[in-house]
């Protein structure tokens, strides 16, 4: 009798999956032509526009499928909305896509600051062969000249049709620079009461402001002035006592950086869930619980986060408390920026 | 007086255990955080049997997972199918401790396949007066298997005598292949002069080769009923 049973659930099981295995070759795609719209969106810069048409053309990618806009989507600060990001393959990213706002050159990038030069990060994520998965450089030339809207658009931008790496490299850091997030309530001092108490928490009571330097548009981590020698802007804040992404280390192949992550941009913080290098925190809540009373004994947890006895912080944030800071984060999201024509998708 | 006869219970000779991966039904039940651990055990079914004298036993499992995506990222439409197919086989020792817990040590051959058939389509109009159309259509296959060995630890408790729970820590090396096609045909049209279309159809191959290390976890649960 139980063996029958046993046999009827594995039947049943085997039912159900392969049900789904039925891969007909039927694609149900229907083409919906778009027009690139180039004109009236405030973009004067003609390498500028020729970036914007790049960072939302999928044709950058492999199979045609995906953008650099894929994963940095404008409605969410140019970030993603998933813990990691699915690439031309729906293989998953090994880290959470962070923002892209107010970036610079001699900026350290990516989470553990491996890269300084923005010409050189923007054409990583397009031959990663995750994400966007081009062979080479010439690869990726031979497609973008294959679209006919180029030839006129690296003729305005560079006087000559011939399509370059440098040039494609050029334009698309040109965009990335001109995203910029600097009319929050807190830069013009618009606050409510409840708000004003989350800042004052924010930067008095629990010194946040040690590490996120929210007063600047850079805020943060990310100094590096050239180089990868300095580190300052990359702490470890005990997300684990172990911790299973190297972070810094990678770079440095230092132990004391092991698990030491670029301190981000808190503004449009509110939009660019979910939070840290592996997207694991789905809330600003969540994120205020962990230095609450989540701080994890890593070996070089940030000095900060320590009390006196070198143990972790145990901050024991209010809910009170934690409904004002998170106020007060919101307050720090540029909505003019995430509805600004000119950094929006020209193909529509 | 019937004449009592003591009951001697009957060791089989072989143990048959049927397994299923129960982590997401154990979180549907007890309402736990869907955001908690990812667990990497892809398998599905698990199936042993041992032969009981010398504890030695054969095992395998399977799992499947199928994914259809559609997209519109403008300018592509795009749609993608992705088949994984995991499976693996191999030997084992069986430990009895105590009344309530099992444990295994094993060795696998494990294998994987991945089909991933992506369709993306874009038509896009350009230019002003004379209105240039980029059509492009591509269809790219990538096929990725990966096969290697495993080596697996395993402890399951009793809940009853015939229903186990058991959790596996195991450490795998894989080698991997992976090949890719993909063609892509554009066409450019002019309104104006047509004399200056063109149709270019090309097709990229790549085919890699990968080996890699990786150690998986004791967060699986599988629920597995011993016959």
């Amino acid at each position: 009798m139980k063996t029958k049973l046993v046999c009827v659930v594995l039947i049943i099981s085997l039912y159900v999956l392969g049900f789904n295995s039925c891969t007909d070759e039927s694609y149900k795609v229907t083409p919906h032509p778009v027009t690139l719209h180039l004109a009236g969106n405030g973009l004067t810069n003609d390498v500028t526009i020729l970036g914007k048409v790049l960072f939302y053309d999928t044709h950058l990618s492999v199979n045609n499928g995906i953008s650099c806009a894929s994963c940095h989507k404008q409605t969410l600060a140019f970030s993603d909305d998933k813990a990691f990001s699915s690439g031309f393959q729906n293989e998953l990213t090994s880290r959470n896509a962070p923002p892209i706002q107010n970036l610079r050159d001699n900026f350290r990038l990516f989470w553990d600051g491996r890269e300084n030069l923005l010409e050189e990060m923007v054409l990583m994520p397009i031959l990663n062969h995750v994400e966007m998965g081009m062979a080479d450089e010439a690869a990726l030339v031979e497609r973008v000249r294959n679209q006919s809207y180029y030839h006129d658009l690296f003729e305005k931008a560079y006087g000559s049709a011939d399509v370059t790496p440098t040039g494609i490299a050029e334009a698309l850091s040109q965009f990335v620079k001109i995203i910029q997030v600097s009319n929050t309530r807190v830069d013009q001092n618009n606050l409510s009461a409840l708000e004003k108490s989350g800042q004052q928490l924010f930067f008095e009571k629990y010194e946040c402001n040690t590490c996120h330097l929210t007063q600047s548009p850079f805020g943060g981590g990310g100094y590096g002035g050239g180089g990868t020698t300095n580190n300052a802007g990359f702490v470890n804040i005990g997300l684990d006592a172990v911790s299973a992404d190297p972070g810094l280390k990678n770079v440095t192949h230092k132990d004391e950086d092991a698990g030491k992550f670029k301190i981000p941009n808190l503004r449009n913080v509110a939009l660019t869930a979910p939070y840290m290098h592996d997207g694991r925190f789905s809330s600003l809540e969540e994120v205020i619980d962990h230095y609450s009373h989540g701080i994890a004994n890593h070996p070089n947890l940030d000095s900060r986060l320590k009390d006196e006895d070198g143990k972790p912080k145990q901050l024991n944030i209010t809910s009170q408390e934690k409904t004002a800071i998170v106020a007060f984060l919101n307050a720090m999201t540029d909505f003019d920026m995430i509805s600004d024509k000119g950094l929006s998708n020209p193909f529509h | 007086m019937a004449d009592s006869v003591p009951q001697v219970k009957k060791h089989k000779a072989f143990n048959h255990y049927v397994g299923l991966q129960a982590n997401q039904l154990f979180k549907q039940f007890l309402n736990l955080d869907a955001n908690g651990t990812i667990v990497k055990n892809p398998y599905l079914l698990t199936y042993a049997v041992t032969y009981s004298k010398l504890h030695l036993g054969i095992q395998g499992g399977f799992g499947y997972s199928y994914s259809l995506t559609k997209d519109k990222l403008s300018p592509s439409d795009l749609q993608s199918k992705v088949n994984n197919v995991f499976y693996r086989g191999g030997i084992f020792r069986n430990y009895i401790i105590g009344k309530k817990w099992e444990a295994t040590t094993g060795v696998n051959y494990v294998g994987y396949y991945k089909l991933n058939r992506t369709v993306a389509f874009s038509v896009i109009h350009s230019g002003t007066g004379n209105v240039v159309t980029d059509s492009t259509a591509t269809i790219s296959t990538d096929l990725s298997k990966r096969k290697g060995t495993e080596l697996q630890l395993s402890l399951g408790f009793h809940l009853s005598e015939h229903i186990m729970l058991f959790t596996e820590a195991s450490f795998h090396y894989y080698m991997v292949r992976s090949k890719s096609n993909v063609l892509v045909s554009e066409t450019v049209t002019n309104s104006d002069i047509p004399e200056n279309d063109t149709f270019t159809l090309s097709t990229t191959n790549s085919d890699n080769e990968d080996a890699s290390f990786d150690i998986s976890l004791p967060l699986v649960l599988f629920l597995t009923i011993k016959f």
